[in-house]
């Protein structure tokens, strides 16, 4: 029994973090029309920014202004870069604009922080003995700041005007501008939105496990893949998220190291292979 | 017309021979000269090469080695080089990954036409530039690569740092005296990980050891729950963990949340003060065997003039990964002494002489290229810092 909570905990924390990002990978690809590797950028800021600032401020204030350097960085780069370059380019070479603001990034946190890995917390977290498990504050505190946020998203997507405006967009943007909805502002609303799930998961690594500048490319592609296979929509993504958690946590539990990559990576082909559009085409609703 | 016109050969088709071989001896003759005067424009220098993790998991020990390297440069050009001319060291980076190990490589051997390699700290960049060096006949030693494989990597590769069997056999024996009944085996995935996995094992079990479980996971991971859950549903008394500081400190953290007491038993990799940093208390306990050539606690008188030298040159103390990397150089310094030039004549230079002295003492080469008679103790970690163990008890 033991095990098995251990393993649905693991599963759990994995799950946050993919769901994290894939979730700002969605919404970024839903509205911006390209595959938007920056996100990996905004990991790296909320991660780099949550520990600079953790020097001189409480753990929760830290992440708070990680979480807010990682959404206004998004931003800048929705204004100045994406949005520019967006009007003369296609969706190709704007995912390639993004990859090189990503390595960008990369390099200047290895300039500035070095190449070495940083933790929030030298050694254990404090935890809290649940019988057979045990639960860190960075974990309870993080699962609860993740379920908020990826449910607030949701509600806002649903039920907001700008949320309305951002599925409008998504769905087709020249139609929307016929509208009269404001493009541009809506698309920058969703990388500031992006940027925070992207910086709160940059500020949950670096507090649960340890952060360096090479980290945010592995997560990104699982992340990538995870919205891929979820497929279509940012609730897809999470669930995708969570099913890719699921292959890893378990095949790590049975399989060499290699072949838990391997597997996890496998099925995901097997879903695209079997059901272009992910797992929202195999359950044929769309979220 | 048409027809003929559509059969007829271009005129550069029909163009005698020596309208190609005229400019392609040119450019051929060209290049050579070039060449020449580049040898020419560096004929005050000797120069060597050295590929380290300069960047990436692994940058703490490429930036010992590298200042390790310096050093022993320095010493020997501030007693007036080799033969007169200055030894320049051209470094490059591999973050520890082979395919930049490779690239280096082919940039130091055919770019900066390099005859000898430091490199690399890692196994697998080793293993990775091996062929390439046999090919190309550049010396390639490595400081502190350790996989079992490197032994017949090749002709032209040597090594400072003893191969994994002598350490996996030291680990196995510990772990058998102490009659662990049941051992887990957790290793990185990669040469070194699977090769110090293998000789720990087969050492274990020949002893008469049980080892319950062996698993791996890849460089990159940084969540490692749920190996440890494997662990604990195998309720392993000893945990053999082969990985790098960076990855042997989250696996103590996270055990040490998860309410894991199995005790830890790690390899060489794992000394450093990033294990301390990223652990911190959960490393306390870590029992992992070494090379005790290099021992800054009870230094030679020569090992304490390098740590002095080093210290105020740095504002750190050296560890393993300076001094086998200081002394690979000076390997190579040493043979280009007798007026070895070439890779040939290097790799003849050391197979002839074969014993050096350096900051890790005697350095006695055997037919493989491997150094042997080094002295291996346990350590652990005891009040934040890394002891040997029977001080420590």
């Amino acid at each position: 029994m033991g095990v098995i909570l251990e393993l649905v905990l693991a599963l759990l924390w994995l799950w946050a973090l993919y769901g994290l990002l894939s979730a700002a990978f969605a919404l970024g690809f839903r509205v911006g029309g390209f595959f938007d590797l920056s996100v990996g950028a905004s990991f790296l800021v909320g991660a780099y920014a949550s520990w600079a600032l953790a020097r001189a401020a409480p753990l929760f204030v830290a992440v708070g202004g990680g979480v807010l350097l990682a959404a206004l960085g998004a931003v800048a780069l929705g204004r100045w870069l994406v949005a520019p370059l967006a009007v003369r380019l296609p969706p190709l070479a704007l995912f390639v604009a993004t990859l090189a603001v990503l390595y960008m990034v990369q390099a200047l946190a290895a300039i500035t922080f070095g190449e070495g890995a940083l933790v929030l917390r030298s050694g254990p977290a404090p935890v809290f003995d649940l019988g057979p498990v045990n639960v860190t504050d960075i974990q309870l505190a993080f699962g609860a700041a993740t379920a908020a946020a990826l449910i607030g998203v949701s509600i806002w997507l649903r039920v907001s005007r700008w949320g309305r405006f951002a599925r409008a967009v998504a769905d087709d943007r020249g139609l929307a501008a016929l509208f009269v909805v404001p493009v541009q502002g809506t698309i920058l609303r969703c990388y500031a939105v992006g940027g925070a799930l992207a910086g709160l998961a940059g500020a949950f690594f670096v507090a649960d496990r340890a952060i360096d500048p090479s980290q945010a490319l592995t997560v990104l592609l699982a992340a990538m893949a995870a919205a891929v296979l979820g497929g279509e929509s940012i609730n897809a993504a999470i669930v995708g998220a969570l099913v890719l958690a699921g292959l890893e946590t378990s095949l790590g539990f049975f399989l060499p190291g290699n072949w838990r990559t391997t597997v996890a990576f496998g099925v995901l082909l097997a879903v695209l292979v079997a059901r272009g559009g992910g797992l929202a085409q195999v359950v044929r609703r769309r979220i | 017309m048409r027809i003929a016109h559509r059969y007829r050969q271009p005129r550069w088709a029909t163009a005698h021979p020596l309208i190609f071989a005229i400019p392609c001896s040119l450019v051929l003759l060209l290049a050579y000269v070039a060449g020449c005067s580049g040898d020419q424009a560096e004929r005050g220098t000797l120069r060597i090469g050295a590929v380290l993790p300069l960047t990436g998991d692994s940058a703490a020990w490429g930036e010992q080695g590298r200042w390790g390297i310096e050093l022993a440069v320095a010493k020997v050009n501030k007693a007036g080089g080799v033969g007169g001319r200055r030894v320049e060291v051209v470094f490059e980076d591999s973050q520890a990954l082979p395919r930049n190990a490779v690239n280096a490589f082919n940039k130091l051997s055919q770019v900066d036409v390099v005859r000898a390699v430091v490199g690399d700290i890692v196994s697998a960049s080793t293993l990775a530039m091996a062929p390439l060096a046999e090919d190309r006949h550049v010396v390639l030693i490595a400081p502190t690569a350790s996989a079992p494989a490197i032994t017949n990597a090749g002709d032209f590769v040597f090594r400072v740092w003893p191969s994994d069997l002598l350490e996996g056999a030291a680990a196995a024996d510990w772990a058998h005296s102490q009659r662990f009944e049941k051992v887990a085996i957790l290793h990185i995935a990669n040469d070194y990980g699977s090769g110090l996995a293998a000789a720990f094992r087969e050492r274990l079990e020949g002893a008469g050891g049980k080892v319950v479980s062996v698993q791996s996971y890849a460089q990159d991971q940084t969540d490692f729950r749920p190996y440890l859950t494997r662990v604990k549903f195998e309720s392993a008394d000893v945990v053999y963990l082969v990985s790098y500081y960076k990855d042997a400190g989250l696996v103590l953290k996270q055990a040490r949340e998860m309410g894991l007491t199995t005790k830890f038993l790690g390899a060489t990799a794992v000394e450093s003060p990033d294990l301390l940093r990223l652990a911190g208390d959960a490393a306390e306990g870590l029992i992992y065997p070494t090379i005790v050539d290099f021992d800054p606690s009870n230094p030679s008188a020569r090992q304490k003039e390098f740590i002095d030298e080093f210290t105020a040159a740095h504002g750190k103390a050296p560890d393993w990964a300076s001094s086998h990397a200081h002394d690979a150089a000076l390997v190579i310094i040493e043979a280009m002494r007798s007026g070895a030039r070439t890779g040939d004549e290097i790799r003849t230079a050391i197979n002839t002489r074969r014993v050096f002295e350096g900051v890790t003492g005697t350095i006695r080469f055997d037919d493989h290229g491997d150094v042997v008679n080094k002295p291996v103790v346990m350590k652990t970690v005891r009040g934040g810092t890394f002891v040997a163990l029977a001080a420590g008890r």
